[in-house]
C-alpha cells in the first residue's frame, strides 16, 4: 500500500501568495525508487482574485464632461 | 478630461466594478441628484444576461437635460454641465481589462458629441476570471509527455462561491511517476491556468490540457486548507491482471 502525506497551511512557504507547499522529509531525506505518487483530496478555501496588477486587468478611465 | 482608475486586487463580479467605478465617480463629484436626492450617473456598466454580454451605458447631459429633469450639481463640484449635449466615455486601455468585459482596447462612445443615449454590449463573451483551472506542479514529478514536466494534476474550482471551503476529490487517482533519487523536501505548487502559452511547449500543453493553452505566471490561489497525497511503488498501484 501507499503511503500518505498531508500538507496543511503549516506547510505554506512564506512570501508565496499561499501558492507553495513544502514539506521537508525527516533524517535528511527519502530516497524513491520506481515510486508514483498521486494527489487524494485538496481543500482549498476560494479566494482567488480575479482582478489584479498581475493579471493587468485593474486599470480602465473615463472621459468627463468637464 | 480623463481620469484614471487604479482597481485594488480583488475578487469582482461586474455588479462590484460597477460599484467601484460610481463610489470614484462620487469622490471626484462626477454625478448629480434628482429632486428625491437620488445619485444620477451619466455612465454605468451592467450585466445584460440575454447578450452573454456586459453593456455600457452612456447617458448624455446638457443644460436642458438638467433642468428638465431637475439634476442639481453635487457640493464640491469641480465641473459644470454642458450647453451643448455631451457624452461621457469609459475608456478600456488594456487587453486584460477588455477580456474581462468582452471589448476591444478603445472609448465607449468612440466621441463625446452625442444627444441620446448610446448602449455597447460585448464583443466577445466575458471572462470574468481569467483562470479556469489550477494547476498542481510537484517537485518529484517527472512525466516525460508535458512540458512542464512536473504536472501532478490539475483542477477546477467548480460551484465555488468567494469565500467558500472548495473540496477537490478525483473519482479515480491520477498517478505519476516519481522520478528517482533522494529528496530533501516535497514541494507541491499551485498555479493558474492561462490562455497564453509558452510558444516552445504550444503541442504539448495540449495532451494535458484540451486546447487549453497554458501560461506559468500570475500565481493567485487562495489558502490551501489541506493536500492529501498518496504516494508508494509502482507495482503496488497497479490492477493485477
Amino acid at each position: 500500500m501507499g503511503k500518505k502525506n498531508i500538507l496543511t497551511t503549516a506547510n505554506i512557504e512564506e512570501n508565496s501568495n499561499n501558492t507553495k507547499l513544502v514539506y521537508n522529509f525527516s533524517s535528511g531525506g527519502y530516497s524513491f525508487k520506481d515510486d508514483m505518487i498521486a494527489v487524494l483530496s485538496i481543500y482549498q478555501y476560494f479566494s482567488i482574485f480575479n482582478v489584479t496588477s498581475s493579471y493587468g486587468n485593474n486599470t480602465v478611465s473615463y472621459v468627463w464632461f468637464d | 478630461m480623463e481620469y484614471n482608475i487604479t482597481i485594488p486586487d480583488g475578487y469582482y463580479e461586474i455588479s462590484d466594478l460597477n460599484a467601484y467605478f460610481q463610489s470614484i465617480m462620487i469622490a471626484n463629484t462626477h454625478y448629480m441628484t434628482n429632486y428625491a436626492g437620488q445619485f444620477i450617473y451619466f455612465l454605468e456598466f451592467i450585466v445584460n444576461t440575454s447578450r452573454y454580454a456586459v453593456q455600457i451605458n452612456s447617458y448624455p447631459l446638457d443644460t436642458d437635460i438638467q433642468s428638465s429633469n431637475g439634476y442639481i450639481l453635487p457640493t464640491g463640484a469641480t465641473w459644470s454641465v454642458p450647453t451643448t449635449s455631451t457624452l461621457s466615455q469609459f475608456n478600456i486601455n488594456t487587453t486584460g481589462f477588455g477580456e474581462v468585459f468582452g471589448y476591444e482596447i478603445g472609448s465607449y462612445p468612440d466621441t463625446q458629441v452625442g444627444s441620446s443615449t448610446l448602449r455597447f454590449v460585448s464583443s466577445e463573451a466575458p471572462q470574468i476570471t481569467p483562470y479556469s483551472s489550477i494547476l498542481v506542479s510537484c517537485n518529484l514529478v517527472n512525466n516525460r509527455a508535458v512540458i512542464p514536466s512536473n504536472i501532478l494534476t490539475s483542477y477546477t474550482p467548480l460551484g465555488a462561491s468567494i469565500g467558500s471551503l472548495f473540496t477537490f476529490e478525483p473519482n479515480y487517482l491520477q498517478f505519476a511517476d516519481v522520478e528517482d533519487g533522494q529528496y530533501t523536501q516535497l514541494v507541491l505548487e499551485f498555479r493558474d491556468q492561462q490562455k497564453y502559452c509558452h510558444k516552445r511547449s504550444q503541442h504539448v500543453n495540449h495532451f494535458i490540457h484540451r486546447n487549453k493553452k497554458i501560461k506559468y505566471l500570475n500565481i493567485y490561489t487562495g489558502d490551501i486548507f489541506s493536500c492529501r497525497l498518496v504516494c508508494g511503488a509502482r507495482h503496488s498501484f497497479r490492477t493485477p491482471r
